[in-house]
């Protein structure tokens, strides 16, 4: 089975490299954030190009690393270098998309790196260089509380990311392992510890069912885990090595099956599980390369996420963003 | 080196290696120029890159502790940066004077933000200890390569200043 990328768009705008992108749930909003200390937020045309129709300056003092979406589409929550996380609310003056916001998330002692929301969208997650973890709650005036802070990373915590059914928190770091945190009866600990990589652990990312996960590391690898059975703890299924020749910082699994995966070799690569008949012994779960783009972005490749929802003639788009300053829009030609 | 004994460092504490060796500077491969050469690089769009202008770019590093250089105290030397061109490729180690040097990461930050500045940006930098001759060698490397620790620390403008000063001499 072959898919290729096919570049549709680039998109200026940031002066200084871009870290992270947010798909709106229904795909109609790209939010994107970097070293220039804004977000912006992008609308998607018709002719799948992105228009820059409002930025947020003098938020944060530093660095903006990481944004993402509020299931609702309603809020979208911002990680910075300043040591505070940001709640921005979207508003709609007489047709004219904005942020306002909404709340800050103070407490963490230095860089905030990465946030997630959880299914429902009341629980949001904050992680930190302080190597802990998070865990704020939002209540129906829209305040936020925070009702957890988890200890048990011996390093900077790279990523938070929320199992998209149940209310387990996953979190992967430079001290290349990732954590597990359930809840029981309010009360928050480390179901598991996932052990398998061999350097910081950047990103992890969620097959549409929950049902399996990949993460992205230093050492160059991806590892999907199999989360179905989390009594037992999540277990390494499949390694994929020798494609990324330097670290992995992005790793995302798209609804229809697809694997992004883009890092400090400038390229992206898109993988997809191989079917029952593909597969040489039965029941192994492996992974094929479907497409690779070598130069995607003048350097590093920060983040890849696939749009939602697929445009109405069925394409499916991948946004990027890099190192050198651009957002980029990728067709994925089946 | 009397005075070095009573100087303080950064921290606050005394120097780490208050009586560094120096060394004489080594000898170097001569750069012939072939005017011939010369223009069909001027036509080539692409700036090539050896070693020899790597080091260049960092030999006149000053040491966070001394009025010395980086090549003066042997921490940067020629024979230790490895350069692929073709493949837009660096590789730089560098050797503390001393294993349990305080300001190797500090050494490496200055050496990654100079080349940051002066390679263009095709570029990929890896810097690293010398095997074997730093106590917390792979902790440094892995900081030293960490880019949102980098991007990050020089963020912070204490930090930014001790490496702009350490650098402001070398070109």
């Amino acid at each position: 089975m072959s898919a290729t990328l096919k570049n549709v768009a680039v998109s200026e705008g940031h002066t200084d490299r871009v870290w992270s992108l947010s798909w709106s749930p229904s795909g109609s909003l790209l939010a994107s954030c970097g070293g220039d200390k804004t977000i912006r937020l992008w609308k998607l045309k018709d002719d799948n190009s992105l228009e820059c129709i409002h930025t947020c300056i003098d938020t944060h003092e530093r660095t903006i690393r990481h944004v993402c979406w509020s299931p609702s589409g309603q809020y979208l929550a911002a990680a910075s270098f300043d040591s505070t996380a940001s709640v921005w609310k979207k508003v709609n003056n007489n047709g004219e998309i904005a942020l306002e916001m909404l709340a800050r998330l103070e407490g963490h002692e230095n860089e905030v790196k990465s946030v997630s929301w959880d299914a429902s969208g009341s629980l949001l997650a904050t992680c930190s260089r302080d190597k802990s973890v998070w865990i704020w709650d939002m209540d129906e005036d829209e305040e936020f509380n925070c009702v957890a802070v988890l200890h048990g990373h011996s390093q900077d915590v790279k990523a938070v990311k929320w199992h998209p059914s149940k209310e387990i928190l996953f979190s992967s770091s430079y001290d290349d392992t990732i954590k597990a945190w359930e809840d029981d009866e309010d009360d928050w600990y480390c179901s598991h510890t996932l052990t398998g990589h061999t350097s910081t652990v950047w990103d992890v990312s969620f097959n549409s069912d929950g049902s399996k996960m990949v993460s992205c590391s230093d050492d160059n690898n991806l590892i999907i885990w199999d989360t179905k059975v989390i009594g037992d703890g999540p277990k390494q299924v499949c390694t994929l090595s020798g494609y990324h020749t330097r670290t992995i910082f992005s790793v995302d699994w798209s609804e229809e099956g697809y694997i992004a995966s883009a890092g400090a070799d400038d390229s992206i690569h898109i993988f997809r599980e191989d079917g029952p008949g593909d597969s040489s012994e039965d029941k192994k779960v492996s992974f094929s390369q479907t497409s690779v783009e070598r130069k995607a972005h003048g350097g590093d490749v920060n983040c890849v996420t696939w749009r939602p929802a697929k445009r109405e003639d069925g394409t499916i788009l991948l946004a990027s963003c890099g190192d050198d300053n651009l957002i980029k829009l990728w067709a994925l030609e089946i | 080196m009397t005075r070095a004994h009573t100087q303080v460092n950064m921290t606050g504490s005394n120097l780490d290696n208050p009586n560094p060796v120096v060394f004489e500077l080594a000898q170097l491969p001569k750069r012939t120029y072939d005017p011939s050469n010369l223009a069909e690089e001027m036509e080539s769009q692409r700036d090539d890159i050896d070693p020899l202008e790597v080091f260049d770019m960092i030999r006149k590093i000053n040491d966070p502790e001394h009025p010395l250089t980086l090549e003066q105290l042997k921490v940067t030397q020629y024979e230790n940066i490895k350069v692929d061109d073709e493949n837009s490729y660096v590789n730089v180690r560098f050797t503390p004077t001393i294993p349990h040097c305080s300001m190797a990461t500090l050494i490496g930050l200055c050496i990654r933000v100079k080349l940051l500045r002066s390679l263009p940006s095709r570029f990929k930098v890896d810097i690293q200890i010398t095997p074997g001759t730093h106590s917390q060698e792979e902790a440094v490397n892995k900081q030293l390569n960490d880019k949102e620790r980098v991007a990050a620390a020089l963020e912070n403008n204490n930090l930014l200043s001790l490496v702009n000063n350490c650098i402001s001499n070398s070109d």
